[in-house]
């Protein structure tokens, strides 16, 4: 019994998106070894993917020191808002911007120092890449050992493969993979349905911030920065915009059970359908076999009966064929009809000694 | 032999979680709703028409649903949706099971 148990053993579990022989949707942002880093893509990222931390700051370097007199000064059109003083050191603010806009990513408004902060140690002025700080006073001085370096995390689970990262890096440091190629517009006829400051659905669902208000208040959208997944066409509630795919990048798709209706599914993520009918769940009946149908036997027909039939109505043809007459045979059984007719037709023409139908005898 | 399939569903907070058991394997899918984004290129995608769109245009302008809807029943646990969702709502695991020696022999 216990026996049994062991062999019931189960193997690890896998996380299916890491199995390597199914295909997989590409969207990732790589760091390249351009990247310092700085912190300039982390508060850019819409999905928050990137965190970049550092491994020192001043405070770790000791106290401030006292009484030490000094300058420091920004030169603000070399500095390029990275943010590694103001990781370093709390003398620096980073000034956020206050509307955020994805036609500027920016996400700050300029560096301010802090004097009050500052012991002009002059750290700061050698992390600097843009050289952009000027300090004079009296340096700190530090082991030879002193590296203030950083690391970069991209969390590929998060990533959406928008390329904000990319577009505010001043440094070409990072390598964007987009998991689709397509096409984004607004609908001109559409557009003036379009409330921007009281609908906001698509700037709701927009997964990489992509929307934003123009100047004269109408709706407006990054196309650089969208991923074409169209969660906005589908959003919005007055058809203002259209998404079309034209590409998917995904892991190859190897030989294997199930492959074409991997390769069907990739396929409708561009044309938006399936290209198969669907027969999963469609169950055809068994043919049923039917016994031939009996011939149907004509009854035989008499001419000369026939002749003398003809003959006999021909007389009451004439009133027979009347609406009224008609209306009686049709509601009534032959044996009262044809009383009921014989009938009329003595009111009607008592004169003419209409001979009575046959039928009656 | 008949195969023996299992499926739940669950739910709790933003996440669903839908479960397959077989003798074979385990397969447990997550759908967090709140990492969706109702782009529904899984519903597009499905073999098995197991997902349907919600409510989106309501969802985008404040109601708390998930854009995504699952049939447990339809769904085969294939993980077309899981590697295709651009914005990783999806998630699966899978646990193989190994079948005792003594039943793998009596089969064949």
């Amino acid at each position: 019994m216990t026996d049994q148990l062991i062999d019931h053993g189960t193997e690890e579990v896998v996380d299916f998106r890491k199995l390597e022989r199914y295909p997989k949707l590409i969207s990732e942002a790589v760091p390249n070894e351009k990247c310092l880093p700085c912190a300039l893509c982390e508060p850019v990222c819409p999905t928050k993917a990137i965190k970049v931390s550092f491994n020192k700051t001043r405070e770790d370097l000791g106290p401030l020191r006292k009484g030490i007199k000094g300058s420091i000064t920004v030169d603000q059109e070399k500095c390029n808002l990275c943010g590694r003083c103001a990781r370093f050191c709390k003398a620096f603010l980073l000034l956020d911007k206050e509307k955020v806009d994805p036609r500027d990513l920016k996400p700050f408004e300029q560096l301010l120092v802090d004097e009050e902060l500052c012991d002009y140690c002059g750290l700061c002025a050698a992390l600097c890449p843009e050289e952009a700080i000027k300090v004079e006073g009296e340096p700190l001085k530090v082991r030879p050992e002193f590296k203030f370096a950083g690391k970069i995390n991209l969390d590929k689970d998060l990533c959406i493969g928008c390329g904000r990262c990319a577009f505010i890096c001043p440094y070409q440091a990072i390598d964007v993979k987009r998991p689709f190629e397509g096409e984004i517009r607004l609908i001109p006829r559409n557009v003036p349905k379009c409330d921007p400051s009281g609908c906001h659905g698509c700037f709701n669902v927009c997964p990489a911030s992509c929307w934003y208000v123009d100047e004269k208040g109408g709706i407006g959208v990054a196309k650089d920065q969208c991923i074409f997944c169209g969660a906005c066409a589908k959003a919005c509630p007055k058809e203002v915009m259209e998404v079309k795919r034209t590409a998917v990048y995904h892991t190859p798709l190897k030989e294997m059970p199930w492959d074409a209706e991997w390769k069907d599914a990739i396929a409708s993520i561009t044309t938006g359908e399936k290209n198969r009918p669907d027969v999963s769940r469609t169950v055809m009946p068994p043919d049923i076999e039917r016994p031939p149908q009996p011939k149907v036997e004509m009854p035989v027909r008499d001419p000369e009966l026939l002749k003398l039939i003809d003959e006999a109505l021909k007389p009451v043809a004439p009133a027979l064929q009347k609406p009224k007459a008609r209306y009686i045979m049709e509601r009534e059984t032959p044996d009262i009809a044809s009383q009921k007719i014989v009938d009329r037709l003595k009111i009607q023409k008592p004169a003419q000694k209409k001979p009575e139908p046959r039928k009656e005898t | 032999m008949v195969m023996e399939v299992q499926k739940d569903m669950t739910a709790e907070g933003s996440l669903v979680r839908c479960t397959q058991k077989t003798p074979e394997s385990e397969k447990v899918l997550d759908y967090d709703y709140k990492k969706c984004k109702g782009c529904s290129i899984c519903v597009a995608l499905c073999p098995r028409k197991a997902l349907q769109e919600g409510p989106l245009k309501e969802i985008a302008t404040g109601l708390d649903a998930p854009p995504v809807l699952i049939d447990l029943e339809a769904c085969a646990f294939c993980g077309m949706c899981v590697n295709f969702c651009p914005m990783g709502a999806f998630k699966m695991t899978v646990q193989e099971i190994k079948k005792p020696e003594a039943e793998v022999a009596a089969e064949a």
